[in-house]
Parts: structure tokens; C-alpha cells; sequence
């Protein structure tokens, strides 16, 4: 399966009744975004390292001099950090306390996906986004 | 609703150490008044320094936008912003900011 499937599941848990669904919502939508920008590293000669592979993803989508990488990064950091208050930051309800800002996250990540595979589609710009990769070392 | 200018701006204390430290003031100032300028229904924005749960991530300082509710539909007030920024800053001014739109109140959690 590739990463985006995780946004399907993410749409129906950001659809969902209680704040728990809200939640895990955010979570899947993170990952589906992250996995497919790690899957593209890959194919595009850069293989996630087993050991911090999540930030080798944020820094490799973050250091890069393509407007269209950085901008889908932006949107992968955005959606780590509301991940990480979905899943560790428990006390109160806070951004979770309606559906409103999972469901929000979920279209954002939808949107970078669209444009991930614009890039994909187009030799071009494919080739320069692989050019303006700069991996961390 | 506030104007533009009269909308409040709150740090807490480890944000602003941290925009201290990274020497980010003005790149700071200009987010903050992007944020001010297009995000629409602003009601104030709370500047917090967000901790990651794996230790290798530096910690990031996230602009939270409050903003009355947009109404149904998707808002691209997040994703635009993120446009912006990286036309703005270089990576290693955009790489310790994240701005966030968000319904819920400033006293809210975030």
C-alpha cells in the first residue's frame, strides 16, 4: 500500500464522533503526508535511514532550494506538530476539543499530496526537485 | 472585531528565549505581521515553543493563529502561509517557524 492510503482512513476519523476519532485523525494524516515524501526520497535516490527517519524527511524536504519541496515540507512540519499534540498532549481537549482542525489538516495534507504528484508527473520539475535535495549529513 | 493592528500578540517565555537565541527577531516581526495581514477573523496570536518527542528534532516556535470559524469547506489560510514563507526565508530561518490557524481560544491548550 503507499502512504496516501492512510488519508482515506484519516477523512473517515476526522468525520468521526468524539475527539478521540479527531485525534488518531490527525496521527494518519501525518503519516500518510510523511510516508509519501519518504517513498520519494526513496525512488529518488535518497532512502530514508533507519535511525531518525523522520527528521532526515523534514530536513531533506526542508533543505532544499525547490519552492514546491520546501512548501510540501512546510505543510509535513504543520502537520508533525499537530500530530504530536494529538498524541501527547492529553490534558485538555484544546485544538481537538471539535472535528474543525483535523478535518482542516486533513485537506492541507490532501493538498500537498496533489501537489507531490504534480511534481511526480513532470519530468522536469521532477528532475529539478532531485536536483534540489540536499540530504542531511 | 480587532484591526490589524490592535490584535494581540502573546510569547511565552521559552519562545521568545528561543527567538532570542536564534538571533530571529525581525524574521519573527515579519511572520507575525503576514499572520496579522491574511489570516482572516484574527483574533490574537500565542506564540509557543513546541517540543518534539524524538530528541534529535530541535524544538520548533509555532505562530498560533485564533481565528473565528471559517465556516465549512477547506481553508487554506495554513497552506498559503507556508507559501509565503518559503518565498520569504531561507530554510534556515523557515526551518524553526510553523504557523498554525486554529479555532480554539488562546487559553485553550495552545
Amino acid at each position: 500500500m503507499d502512504g496516501r492510503a492512510f488519508l482515506r482512513v484519516a477523512g473517515e476519523l476526522a468525520g468521526g464522533p468524539t475527539e478521540t476519532h479527531w485525534r488518531a485523525a490527525a496521527g494518519r494524516a501525518c503519516y500518510a503526508l510523511m510516508l509519501e515524501c519518504r517513498d520519494a526520497l526513496s525512488r529518488w535516490g535518497f532512502p530514508a535511514r533507519k535511525q531518525n527517519g523522520h527528521s532526515f524527511v523534514r530536513l531533506c524536504f526542508t533543505y532544499t532550494n525547490d519552492a514546491d519541496v520546501k512548501h510540501i515540507g512546510r505543510a509535513l512540519d504543520m502537520a508533525v506538530r499537530m500530530r504530536n499534540l494529538a498524541d501527547y498532549q492529553l490534558a485538555n481537549s484544546g485544538l481537538f476539543a471539535t472535528d474543525y482542525e483535523s478535518l482542516q489538516l486533513v485537506a492541507d495534507c490532501r493538498t500537498a499530496i496533489a501537489l507531490f504528484d504534480v511534481i511526480e508527473a513532470d519530468a522536469a520539475r521532477r528532475a529539478a526537485a532531485i536536483a534540489a535535495i540536499r540530504p542531511p549529513p | 472585531m480587532a484591526t490589524t493592528a490592535t490584535i494581540p500578540v502573546t510569547l511565552t517565555p521559552h519562545a521568545a528565549a528561543r527567538i532570542a537565541d536564534l538571533n530571529l527577531q525581525a524574521e519573527f516581526e515579519r511572520m507575525v505581521e503576514h499572520t496579522r495581514q491574511t489570516a482572516p477573523g484574527l483574533r490574537s496570536i500565542s506564540v509557543t515553543l513546541e517540543f518534539d518527542p524524538c530528541p534529535e528534532v530541535d524544538p520548533g516556535i509555532v505562530l498560533w493563529a485564533h481565528r473565528d470559524h471559517p465556516g465549512p469547506g477547506y481553508d487554506p489560510t495554513n497552506w498559503n502561509w507556508g507559501a509565503w514563507e518559503v518565498a520569504t526565508f531561507p530554510p534556515e530561518v523557515s526551518v524553526h517557524f510553523t504557523m498554525i490557524s486554529t479555532v480554539a481560544d488562546a487559553n485553550d491548550g495552545r
